[in-house]
């Protein structure tokens, strides 16, 4: 079991709490953006894999649950900033080891035993795996089986704002709602997609391998 | 209109606060509201910043659906931008620790710590230090070099590329020369440590007859060297470290001390280093007893209350220490 190497500086270094104004971009909006896009593209679609791995390694230690140590990884993935990450979903990884790590340390005065239990925590190649990239048909099609799930007005709101373009406004305008109504349609949209999309992810493979090979044998 | 109250769930906050900025700029207040949140707690930041790169990408897919090619980023512009940004700010000595302050403004000269204190510095070159608690520096700055002077204590360096003007740090009769690398020197009674993180540095002893000994060091790898007064087989000992110990020896640049069973009076003395209010520790016996754990730098109470609750000792405070018996 080899450890991967960490692509750049160690990821502990990128701290704790946040002091939002040592944070290099939070409070500037261009950039920002720039750099959530970058996270959309270089981050996001390793999440499924991070999460499976660590809901196999973190099972019953204490303090430790998926969620969290997804949240608080990508704070600092954040942190980090994308110029400085080489091979992301590496550093995903390594990172999301780290923050596991920190939980256990911190919840109490961790034992010996449980030292070696963090040991086991070291990232093997077989772990990270290749990355594997939806086709964009796929992509599309996925996204448009979560929007299948949506509630027909939410649904509603979510398809005039990404596929018709429109401002929240224009959509309160067209739907004949309050702007306010709007955005929780919105909001709810966003949170059920997050699930699905994280959730068709992580549960995925079999069922995404049993697709796979079938739209083989059609051929 | 207040978004935060009342919802307890962090997913669900993020989300109406990635929809609140997608329906247009915020106002003032709600802009300081939500940096507010997101400094609260880092898994504040995380959801956010992942409910707002799944929403972005939802743009992508949308365009893919309708057979229009993806909006691309413009790579150039916005990457230089952000790389001189993250070089400015340092981003890698993890300038976002709760001790950290960014300071933009340039150096001038002496920079000094308090005891318990940590601070970060952005030099006029682009270059990053973090200087640790109780520490005195100099900074030099010609056209030819730059250089540093380490009179007390520690530093860590982020040094931004230069092949002109090497970057040098001397800390005694020992220095250490670099070119674009990032490593820490500290000073103690004997000697000096360097651990180099990033690139090489070059680790350059001269005594009082002017005997110069060098020795080049890479990537994680310490370095001791004996000040030129000690007599010393071995002047300049280099040992490669280990991640662990590299996270180790730089925990403090976040704000945290980290033992990894070591001896609880080792442990003890370094948590001396920063703060007033120092452990003592009474039975010698429990000194060479072997201690976990992770601290924030000048929590001393904490510090002394997991020792004793790890090896079945008491705490006592008495004239200004914090004493660990059985």
């Amino acid at each position: 079991m080899t450890e991967i190497a960490c692509p750049v500086a160690d990821p502990s270094s990128a701290g704790e709490p946040l002091d939002p104004a040592a944070e290099p971009c939070a409070n500037r909006p261009m950039e920002r953006s720039e750099h959530v896009r970058w996270f959309a593209r270089e981050v996001l679609p390793h999440e499924a894999d991070v999460r499976r791995w660590l809901a196999r390694r973190v099972r019953g230690l204490p303090g430790c649950h998926v969620d969290e140590i997804v949240q608080e990884t990508y704070a600092r993935l954040w942190a980090v900033g994308a110029a400085r990450i080489l091979n992301p979903r590496a550093y995903f990884f390594v990172t999301a080891r780290h923050v596991v790590g920190e939980v256990l340390r911190r919840s109490r005065v961790v034992s010996i035993e449980t030292m070696a239990d963090v040991e086991v925590l070291d990232i093997a190649h077989e772990d990270v795996g290749p990355e594997r990239r939806l086709s964009g048909r796929e992509e599309v099609e996925r996204v448009r089986q979560v929007m299948a799930k949506l509630p027909p007005k939410c649904r509603e709101a979510f398809e005039l704002r990404k596929f018709g373009e429109l401002s929240q406004r224009e959509i309160a305008q067209r739907m004949q709602l309050s702007e306010s109504t709007v955005e929780k349609h919105l909001v709810k949209a966003l949170r059920i997609i997050m699930s699905e999309l994280q959730e068709s992810d992580s549960d995925v493979k079999p069922s995404a391998r049993k697709r796979h090979e079938y739209r083989h044998r059609n051929r | 209109m207040s978004i935060v109250t009342e919802i307890d769930d962090i997913e669900e906050t993020a989300a109406r606060w990635v929809m609140r900025l997608d329906g247009g700029t915020l106002p003032d207040a709600e802009q300081c509201e939500l940096d507010a949140w997101l400094a609260a707690d880092t898994r504040h930041l995380g959801a956010f910043v992942r409910a707002q790169a799944t929403w972005m990408d939802l743009d992508r897919v949308a365009a893919l659906a309708a057979g229009r090619a993806p909006v691309k980023p413009q790579q150039t512009a916005w990457q230089w931008q952000w790389q001189r940004a993250a070089a400015i700010a340092a981003v890698t000595l993890g300038m976002i620790a709760s001790l950290a302050f960014v300071n933009s403004r340039y150096l001038a000269g002496r920079e000094s710590t308090q005891v318990g204190e940590v601070r970060r510095l952005t030099l006029a070159d682009g270059s990053a230090l973090s200087l640790n608690t109780a520490s005195v520096l100099q900074v030099k700055f010609a056209a030819d070099e730059r250089r540093i002077v380490l009179r007390q204590g520690e530093a860590s360096f982020q040094v931004a590329h230069d092949e002109q003007r090497p970057f040098v740090v001397q800390a005694g009769d020992v220095s250490v020369r670099a070119v674009g690398t990032a490593f820490s020197v500290r000073m103690r009674q004997q000697e000096v440590e360097v651990v180099v993180t990033e690139g090489v540095v070059e680790v350059v002893r001269k005594d009082s007859s002017e005997r110069v000994e060098a020795e080049r060091v890479a990537r994680n790898h310490g370095v001791v060297v004996a000040t030129a007064e000690q007599p010393s087989a071995q002047p300049i000992a280099v040992a490669a470290l280990s991640d662990k110990e590299l996270e180790r020896r730089l925990a403090w640049q976040d704000g945290r001390l980290v033992f990894q069973g070591e001896a609880l009076a080792n442990a003890v003395a370094e948590v001396n280093r920063y703060s007033p209010l120092p452990v003592v520790i009474d039975d010698p016996m429990l000194g060479r007893k072997s201690f976990v754990g992770v601290f924030r730098i000048g929590d001393t109470r904490a510090f002394a209350q997991a020792a004793a609750a790890a090896f079945d000792a008491q705490v006592h405070e008495e004239g200004g220490e914090l004493h660990l018996r059985d």
